[in-house]
């Protein structure tokens, strides 16, 4: 393993999420290292979600350890593991279509001056910085960043969130289902924009119950299986036909077992 | 150099107006047309004393307005406002002349009071996770309540006459026939509308309307903080609105106020704010306002009998939401922005 030496962006160690005597997650341990793309692969139910809630600080994990950058950390909100680098983009909560796509791109992060206390926004600076940053994810249709997002399509709203972790240093990007409901085209934009994530070093978690959809983006999946990890695959390692049979053998014979 | 700041001046002002303000614009214009033209010998907008009419109507629904707007566009409603508007004056009036409290304590006092009450409209409703418009339904009930048995059925006077207090509050503006409560909304209301436009605050309190704040909220703003403050700023401008025409009509009742939750909704609706958050200007709703007020006077100089203006602000709500869902829905096919947008 190549990676081996560098520090994870981010890493779960042994980690438990529990709600009385059910258990979301158990005992989970991964990494994702800088430039790299890993996918996280489960039916609904396995605990994909309790995962991303717990690394962008909704929950808190029961055991277990979460850390970035090497050091353990504890989120108390969504906006403490945003100030540790962790950017996550949720399917159907990343943009607000009534504001303009420059509002959306800063929203919580706005360039400001502090006057009597009162922080004026630098409306220039940041419609120029996102201007800017929509090219390089390949945003090319957009005209300006003065428009509302209701003009984006749902791959350029993905692409919109992504550019917006990349500019703002993110050490991992979480992506939670982001072409479920795409076009192959739109596929292929996000793609791409994962591409540019990934060439500025950021680590990815890509999130999805469809192999399929991780499968040409991810170097690395992790597969799990009513909250434990049932396996972890390199995607050098196997072929896509390979790969694909191991998820669902790995589905099936913990899903006999479980059952 | 002037046609740079002249190019300069027409941007802003487009910005200003912007496509959502456009429409309740052209409709005051029409309206004071077809009034003035009317009305024969009368006049409506030549007419000094019914513009002061028109004014003193707007100024207590713009304003109420106004808080109602920044709360909607982060998601919540206020119903208790009407009730607020009476108790402002209530608690400022009937501490002036139980406990003979100065004019400007028993203003602070006041205001402190609707403040609270916003407060805990925003607290029930942000931390116990009850819906706004059940909360303020409530509050509405409770301060009404309150109102009676503070001021006991009767009517409470603003006894400092000729204060310069009081003249600040709701005297006329020197060399004109318009109240003071006017020109104190058209100020109030383009400090907000910069607040919305130009501030952080301003940006996070549409992003906290969208989703019940859960876009927002991913995004590391402090949502609940930010629905808090527009909660206090929907109490304490409805107070003011009530202590302003308080100190404009020198008197207050239970009854002060009656309808001005429902109407200031329909403003803020007309002037294009959306009820389901995130989009809306306050510049809107104070031409909203206008309208409602325009309408009142004009019917009644126009010999239309008084009793069809509810049905015609019915109508008016109607058409304006059902105006406002086809443009937006126009507009989402196309590139263009919106004020905010």
């Amino acid at each position: 393993m190549s990676t081996a030496a560098v520090t994870p962006v981010a890493e779960l160690v042994n980690v438990t999420r529990r709600y009385g005597k059910n258990y979301a997650v158990r005992d989970a341990s991964f990494a994702i290292h800088p430039g790299e793309v890993v996918g996280l692969v489960g039916d609904n139910g396995a605990g994909k979600s309790t995962v991303v809630k717990m690394i962008s600080g909704y929950i808190e994990p029961t055991a277990g350890t979460i850390k970035v950058q090497g050091e353990p950390v504890r989120f108390g909100s969504p906006r403490e593991a945003r100030a540790a680098g962790i950017e996550t983009v949720y399917q159907d909560l990343a943009i607000v279509d009534e504001m303009a796509l420059w509002r959306n791109f800063f929203l919580g992060q706005e360039l400001h001056r502090r006057l009597l206390g009162i922080r004026y926004l630098r409306v220039k600076e940041m419609a120029r910085i996102c201007d800017e940053h929509l090219a390089e994810v390949g945003l090319t249709s957009v005209e300006s960043s003065n428009q509302t997002a209701a003009t984006l399509s749902g791959g350029e709203r993905q692409s919109l969130a992504i550019s917006r972790a990349i500019h703002f240093d993110s050490q991992l990007l979480v992506l939670d289902e982001p072409v479920a409901a795409l076009s192959v085209r739109e596929t292929r934009r996000v793609l791409e924009a994962i591409e540019a994530a990934k060439q500025n070093n950021l680590g990815v978690l890509y999130i999805d119950h469809n192999m399929d959809h991780v499968l040409p983006a991810a170097d690395r999946i992790v597969i799990m299986h009513r909250g434990t990890i049932s396996r972890v695959v390199h995607k050098g390692d196997l072929t896509v036909d390979e790969l694909s049979d191991a998820v669902a053998e790995s589905g099936t014979a913990a899903g006999d077992g479980g059952g | 150099m002037i046609e740079a700041s002249a190019g300069r001046a027409l941007r802003v002002g487009r910005r200003l107006l912007g496509q959502q303000e456009l429409a309740p614009l052209i409709a005051i214009v029409i309206l004071f047309l077809v009034f003035e033209f009317r009305s024969g010998e009368v006049g409506f907008f030549t007419n000094p004393d019914l513009m002061s009419s028109v004014a003193a109507l707007t100024s207590s629904v713009g304003m109420v307005s106004l808080g109602v707007t920044a709360l909607m566009i982060s998601g919540e409603f206020d119903l208790s406002v009407s009730a607020t508007f009476a108790l402002g004056p209530a608690v400022m009036g009937w501490l002036m002349r139980e406990w003979g409290w100065h004019i400007l304590a028993g203003l602070f006092a006041g205001l402190a009071i609707v403040a609270l009450i916003g407060l805990i409209n925003g607290l029930i409703t942000t931390y116990v996770g009850v819906p706004s418009f059940i909360v303020t339904l409530g509050m509405l009930f409770a301060v009404t309540s309150w109102n009676r048995i503070i001021l006991g059925g009767f009517p409470v006077d603003l006894i400092e006459e000729e204060g310069t207090v009081k003249k600040i509050l709701g005297a006329d503006i020197p060399g004109t026939p318009i109240a003071a409560p006017f020109a104190w909304m058209v100020g109030i209301g383009i400090i907000l509308a910069f607040v919305l436009w130009r501030t952080q605050f301003g940006n996070w309190t549409y992003a906290a309307g969208k989703y019940g704040g859960g876009v927002a909220r991913a995004m590391g703003v402090p949502v609940l903080r930010v629905k808090l403050t527009n909660f206090v700023l929907a109490g304490l401008l409805a107070g003011l609105a009530g202590i302003l025409q308080f100190a404009d009509f020198g008197s207050s009742s239970v009854a002060s106020g009656i309808d001005i939750n429902l109407l200031a909704i329909v403003a803020v609706v007309v002037g294009g704010t959306s009820l389901f958050g995130a989009k809306g200007t306050v510049i809107g709703s104070m031409l909203g306002a206008i309208i409602l007020g325009s309408l009142k006077v004009g019917l009644i100089v126009i010999k239309v009998p008084s009793e069809y203006y509810l049905g015609l602000v019915g109508v008016l709500l109607v058409v304006s939401a059902g105006l406002n869902a086809r443009v937006e829905a126009l507009r989402r096919g196309g590139t263009r922005s919106t004020l905010f947008g």
